[in-house]
């Protein structure tokens, strides 16, 4: 497990480097980190020269790379002239920690509904209940986050409220806590949570829903599964201990790479919530042609990518005993 | 395991509650990255006055020092006598504001203030002015003025010797909210912070200050080399000095706290997530004192978002762009006033652009005019958001403000012959009569067209033009691009165009050298920091619009407006469309007193001292 996953490193190291140059260069294009030189030119000529050399503006695009590639690994994030020249890393450690709440908060939920619709419609393969969940989850799949997340603030911020006769909405329908709050508030921090959270775990329960469903009724056919009830394990039992268990491999990885992609993916979920996570971040810098916090967003995304599709595959592993991972062989079925 | 995440990064998060002061994240300007005219050019700060400054009325103590006792007696105003004053006078209240863009950083100097919602959220609640603007977008002396100067009460004199001498009489009443005097030496600190400044967005006029007297705390005498006639528009705002000095370089400072105000709020707190005014009880102008006990706003960026909150009522009041189908849309409780505006949105023409095919000559630029509709460019661009979208008839007045914008484009219809007889005489022709006009060379007449992708008013406007100019035989290229990209980096280096569809600010002053003036052309050699965007190099118009800067007598100055007004309409270096009308939203279930500065250039928010809770 540890060579592989060394191994996999290894493989990941050089991708990184390479998407950490692209994203320099693309960057670079889009907002060029001279701009504000351009724009303010009352800057001193110290105070110009010291970003110049900060940012090794003057030298070839490999060497300025260089420099702010070995500053991104240092942990030197820099400071945002857009911004004034404040730090950047309190602006991507905030923006962070937000998306990876309700990043959380939605894989933590999608898994469990759908892993129970999912067992649930393969048991009852062919029911009402299977259709029904069919029918939903590709609902699910279908629908646009942007409109799912207007309709939810839509109903549980107005519609609901007139139809129960009850003031204020029974949900805020943007921000991470109420206009005016002071201090950390657990309740309101989680009221805040249950928009976003629910338009982005329709998406994530309709997969899931599908993965599960699919992973049980190959597992449920399994002649260990058969072994199981001829020995006369209760139902309940073969699902849980022996099904489950197997089927929920799939799902589990897809789910880690999921968190990987959601951490910067989350740009139209944010923005209709007014979020401030790393997707309204990254789309606030583009915006405002932020070069330095633009950088050290994307690249946090791809590593998050990158890692957690490893530790997915570190997972399978895991979960699963019949795959050993890097030995480059087939898994052994002993009967 | 998850939920285990999500226990430990809640109580991360705790550690980090909203309401720290942290610093904000916002686009660039108003209208999506709009360019404003108040980017300032390279001056020489050496030139232009002592560096010593002058002598201020208590000795100077450590910043340091300072800061931490003002904030201990704001928090005890806050805490203590505040609270005795709201219960009495005040008919108290929270008042929730939506804020479309949120500002990245604070500080009024740097180029945080580039983004309009920082003056509009925050500057003009807390930052004194000297001259201001009432509802109407017309000068009037502030509270800080006991008095308009003027050459009659010899506030304005121009000596012999040329020099133009302006002096403001303070209002021995104005205080600071830490109850420190407003006096001259504020006055001297910003200006020399205007220029000392590390970055700071914007030194027009106070360049050309040669020093400012302030042996009298009450009088600050302002002494240009010449007459400056924009003098109105200078000190928009005025710094603390205590607060902020001795250092004039006040680029590291008020980030993201202001903590001492000159205005009707104090800022409580101010965040990415929150801005929180309380009343500011030192304040000295009973007619100005808050009718709620807190305003709160928050930010609310995406519009579909925001009329929703408006709607549930989590928020009372929004100024958002005009956007299409706001007339449907905003029903029911929610109240609206749009019209007005300040921004002019027109087809600027870039001269000098890279990519031009040919050169974009007068003939050139008349016969686009005479290719358009404007008044059905503004209907389609507008229509859905006010009645009678107002048509620009200048190139550089705003036509709601003064005098100033006459009729000199009224002749710019669509007509045919016009054009023909423009092109013909250049050397076009137009072999296929249903066809593109076509030169000497065999090019077409074909212009690249850039805007902000994505703005839905102006691909809109962009389509109605293509389809509308065909039949006069001029076809466009269109490319369009994000705002950051536009406007920071192919704008200010002249690489966009030759034509570009979006809006520039107006001040209520008629100065428009910064846009027409022929030094003013960005090029390699000044580093691309002029504002002429057009690259329209007319000597006779460059002047004009320097003796509009430098003319003090009102009717005289109207005369050389209306002159450059006649030349700009024949030269055409931009076509003028519409002016951007401004929308103020509020829920009228929630909240009462909006409205009457819905067109101004402080925003519809100017006023909420005198909104009032309801319901």
């Amino acid at each position: 497990m540890i060579g592989y996953a060394l191994r996999r490193l290894a493989i990941t190291l050089p991708v990184l480097v390479v998407i950490s140059f692209g994203t320099f260069w693309a960057a670079g294009q889009i907002s060029s980190p001279s701009a504000q030189l351009t724009l303010n030119p009352r800057i001193s000529p110290e105070a110009k020269q010291a970003y110049i050399e900060l940012l090794g503006l003057d030298q070839p695009l490999h060497v300025q790379y260089g420099k702010w590639l070995g500053n991104f690994v240092s942990g030197d994030f820099g400071t945002s002239l857009v911004r004034n020249g404040q730090d950047v890393w309190p602006f991507v450690e905030r923006a962070l920690a937000n998306t990876l709440l309700l990043v959380a908060a939605a894989v933590s939920l999608s898994l469990l509904i759908g892993l129970a619709v999912g067992t649930v419609s393969a048991i009852r393969r062919g029911s009402l209940w299977d259709y029904g969940s069919v029918t939903v989850s590709f609902l699910g799949i279908s629908i646009p986050v942007f409109w799912l997340g207007l309709m939810l603030q839509l109903f549980f911020g107005l519609y609901l409220a007139n139809w129960l006769g009850v003031g204020p909405p029974l949900l805020p329908t943007a921000g991470i806590y109420s206009p005016g709050q002071q201090g950390f508030d657990l309740v309101d921090r989680v009221r805040h949570l249950v928009l976003p959270t629910m338009a982005l775990s329709l998406q994530l329960v309709a997969v899931y829903s599908r993965y599960m469903r699919a992973s049980m009724l190959e597992v449920m056919s399994a002649d260990y599964i058969r072994t199981a009830r001829s020995k006369g394990l209760r139902e309940s039992r073969v699902v849980v201990r022996h099904g489950m268990r197997s089927a929920l491999v799939p799902v589990t990885t897809q789910a880690a790479i999921d968190i990987g992609q959601l951490v910067g993916g989350l740009i139209v979920t944010e923005r209709v919530f007014q979020y401030p996570g790393m997707g309204l971040l990254f789309l606030e810098s583009l915006e405002g042609g932020d070069y330095t916090i633009l950088l050290p967003t994307v690249m946090i995304t791809a590593v998050a990518v990158f890692s957690l599709n490893l530790v997915a595959d570190l997972l399978y592993g895991v979960l699963d005993p019949r795959v050993r991972l890097g030995r480059g062989r087939r898994p052994v079925r002993r009967g | 395991m998850i939920s285990v995440l999500i226990g430990i990064i809640l109580l991360a998060s705790a550690c980090g509650n909203g309401d720290e002061a942290e610093p904000a994240l916002s686009g660039p300007s108003a209208e999506s990255g709009t360019p404003t005219t108040t980017a300032g050019g390279p001056t020489d700060d050496g030139d232009a006055a002592s560096a010593e400054p002058p002598a201020p009325d208590k000795p100077a103590g450590d910043p340091a020092d300072e800061a931490a006792a003002l904030e201990e007696t704001s928090a005890a105003e806050t805490a203590g006598t505040q609270s005795e004053v709201a219960a009495e006078d005040r008919p108290g209240g929270e008042l929730i504001l939506a804020v479309e863009q949120w500002p990245e950083c604070l500080n009024p100097v740097t180029s945080c203030a580039n983004s309009t919602w920082m003056i509009w959220s925050v500057a003009t609640h807390l930052l004194p002015s000297l001259m201001e603007l009432d509802p109407d977008n017309a000068y009037r002396p502030s509270p800080t003025l006991l008095e308009e100067p003027t050459l009659e009460n010899g506030g304005l004199a121009v000596g012999d010797d040329g020099t133009f001498t302006l002096t403001y009489r303070l209002n021995p009443e104005a205080v600071w909210s830490d109850g420190t005097p407003f006096t001259s030496t504020d006055v001297w600190f910003t200006w020399r912070a205007r220029l000392d400044t590390d970055g700071t967005l914007s030194t027009i006029g106070y360049e050309l200050i040669s020093d400012i007297d302030t042996s009298d705390p009450h009088a600050a005498v302002v002494t240009f080399p010449e007459p400056y006639a924009p003098w109105r528009d200078l000190f928009g705002f005025v710094l603390p000095a205590h607060a902020l000095g001795p250092d004039t370089n006040i680029a590291g400072q008020w980030n993201d706290h202001i903590p001492v105000s000159g205005g009707p709020w104090l800022q409580q707190s101010w965040s990415q997530d929150q801005h929180v005014l309380v009343p500011n009880d030192n304040y000295w102008v009973p007619e100005r004192r808050p009718l709620v006990d807190r305003v709160v706003m928050v930010p609310r960026e995406d519009t579909d978002s925001e009329v929703v909150a408006l709607q549930t009522g989590e928020v009372m009041a929004a100024f958002p762009q005009p956007f299409p189908g706001a007339v449907q849309r905003l029903t029911g409780d929610l109240t609206f006033v749009g019209g007005g505006g300040t921004y002019l949105e027109g087809l600027w023409i870039n001269q000098n652009a890279p990519d031009r095919r040919f050169e974009v000559t007068k003939n050139v630029r008349q016969a686009v005019a005479y290719a358009l509709d404007r008044q059905l460019i503004a209907e389609v661009a507008l229509g859905s958001i006010i009645e009678d979208p107002l048509v620009l008839q200048c190139a550089g007045w705003n036509p709601t403000v003064g005098e100033w914008c006459k009729d000199d484009f009224t002749h710019y219809s669509q007509n045919l012959e016009k054009v023909t007889e423009l092109l013909s005489g250049e050397g076009w022709s137009r072999p296929d009569p249903s066809g593109l006009w076509v030169n000497a060379d065999g090019t077409e007449l074909v212009l690249q067209w850039n805007t902000v992708a994505g703005n839905k008013r102006r691909e809109d406007v962009q389509a109605l033009v293509s389809e509308m100019t065909a039949p006069f035989g001029i076809g466009w290229e269109i490319i369009n691009y994000d705002a950051g990209e536009l406007f920071q980096n192919r704008l200010p280096v002249m690489n966009f165009g030759p034509v570009a569809l979006y809006a520039s600010g107006t001040s209520p002053d008629p100065s428009v050298q910064t846009i027409y003036d022929i030094e003013g052309i960005p090029t390699e050699a000044n580093g691309f920091t002029g504002q002429n965007f057009t690259a329209y190099a007319s000597q006779e118009a460059s002047d004009l619009a320097a003796d509009i800067d430098r003319q003090v007598d009102a009717e005289a100055r109207l005369a050389l407006v209306h002159e450059l007004g006649a030349i700009l309409a024949e030269d055409v270096p931009w076509i003028p469309l519409y002016l951007l009308p401004n929308l103020l939203v509020w829920n009228s279930s929630l909240v009462e007193g909006p409205g009457a500065y819905t067109f101004s250039v402080y925003g519809g928010f100017k006023d909420i001292y005198d909104w009032r809770v309801i319901g």
